[in-house]
């Protein structure tokens, strides 16, 4: 490398030796006071209620779940209607005209 | 929050003519986690330059560094309650500072790339939005003012991790032991990063010798 421009980039180089520290406005510490002051209190939720949710959550689902299942696994019509007349579990109300129409009508 | 003017001076004029060492500076901190608000105006006294003047050096321009000076002090004063003593409150600080400056350098880089869909001028002033002028930095004498904004320039084209070791060690002036506490890394690794940056700087500038000297 040429000496001259091996100098100038020493000289570049070395230009921060005897730099001082820069020193902000001194009025900005009343803006941090200002920020603190509108800065509103940060929402802490614990990790404990954290969890409380996720289970609350959890067990709404394994309910909703369940009652799903059971809706879906609750005997038909039909299959009602066998029992019935297998068993033959018939009313034996004094109505005329009632849904039935089994063999005793 | 709430001193007085005159309790602002007095204890402003009292800290700025006194430097305090590391302990008393955790002195100083440890009050402040306790709710003493003098004590906080005091830590801030003596810490306030040396995050001034890093985050300056990274982004080159003193409005964003002030910006980014509040935001340290406050994001330190909001979680002065997490703050663990493994590290010292000082190396703490400026772990925050080297953060906010890489954070808002990537925005502005982010900014930059999408220049194209946006102005690339100020509608008032005219001014260019997103090519800082060459900067000058307030603490260099005025015959290097010319050499070291050309620095700052070269400084800027390095790798986040090699910048963040130059800053730190060459204009910050910390030892490499210490700026290895503020990065996280082995000291051996900080030695590496400032070896690298300066082959890189030297490099840099060996380009830019002849648009410097014509």
């Amino acid at each position: 490398m040429e000496p001259e421009k091996e100098q100038w980039i020493r000289e570049v180089m070395g230009s921060l030796d005897d730099a001082q520290r820069a020193e902000p406005n001194p009025f900005l510490f009343t803006r941090i006071e200002q920020r603190l002051k509108l800065a509103r209190p940060a929402a802490y939720v614990s990790t404990r209620m954290v969890w409380l949710a996720a289970a609350s959550f959890a067990l709404l689902i394994l309910l909703n779940g369940q009652l799903i299942r059971q809706k879906l696994a609750s005997p038909t019509e039909n299959s009602l209607n066998t029992v019935v007349s297998d068993m033959q579990l018939y009313p034996t109300g004094n109505q005329l005209y009632s849904g039935w129409s089994g063999p005793n009508y | 929050m709430g001193l007085t003017q005159n309790t602002y001076f007095c204890v402003s004029l009292f800290y700025a003519v006194t430097a305090l060492t590391t302990t008393e500076l955790d002195e100083l901190f440890k009050a402040t986690q306790q709710g003493d608000e003098k004590a906080f105006r005091a830590f801030y006294e003596q810490t306030k330059a040396r995050v001034f003047n890093t985050a300056l050096s990274y982004v080159r321009n003193p409005e964003d560094a002030e910006e980014i000076t509040q935001d340290v002090f406050v994001e330190a004063f909001q979680s002065i309650s997490e703050f663990r003593a493994e590290a010292g409150v000082v190396t703490w600080l400026y772990r925050i500072t080297v953060n906010k400056s890489l954070d808002l350098l990537r925005h502005k880089k982010r900014q930059k790339r999408f220049a194209f869909l946006t102005s690339l001028f100020d509608a008032e002033t005219g001014e260019v939005i997103h090519e800082p002028a060459d900067f000058v930095h307030p603490g260099v004498a005025l015959e290097q003012q010319e050499n070291a904004a050309i620095l700052f320039r070269a400084i800027d084209k390095l790798a986040d991790k090699q910048k963040t070791a130059y800053i730190l060690t060459r204009v910050e002036g910390l030892s490499n032991i210490e700026a290895a506490e503020v990065m996280t890394i082995s000291v051996g690794a900080v030695e590496s990063l400032l070896q690298r940056a300066n082959e890189n700087l030297k490099k840099q500038l060996a380009g830019w010798y002849k648009l410097a000297r014509p």
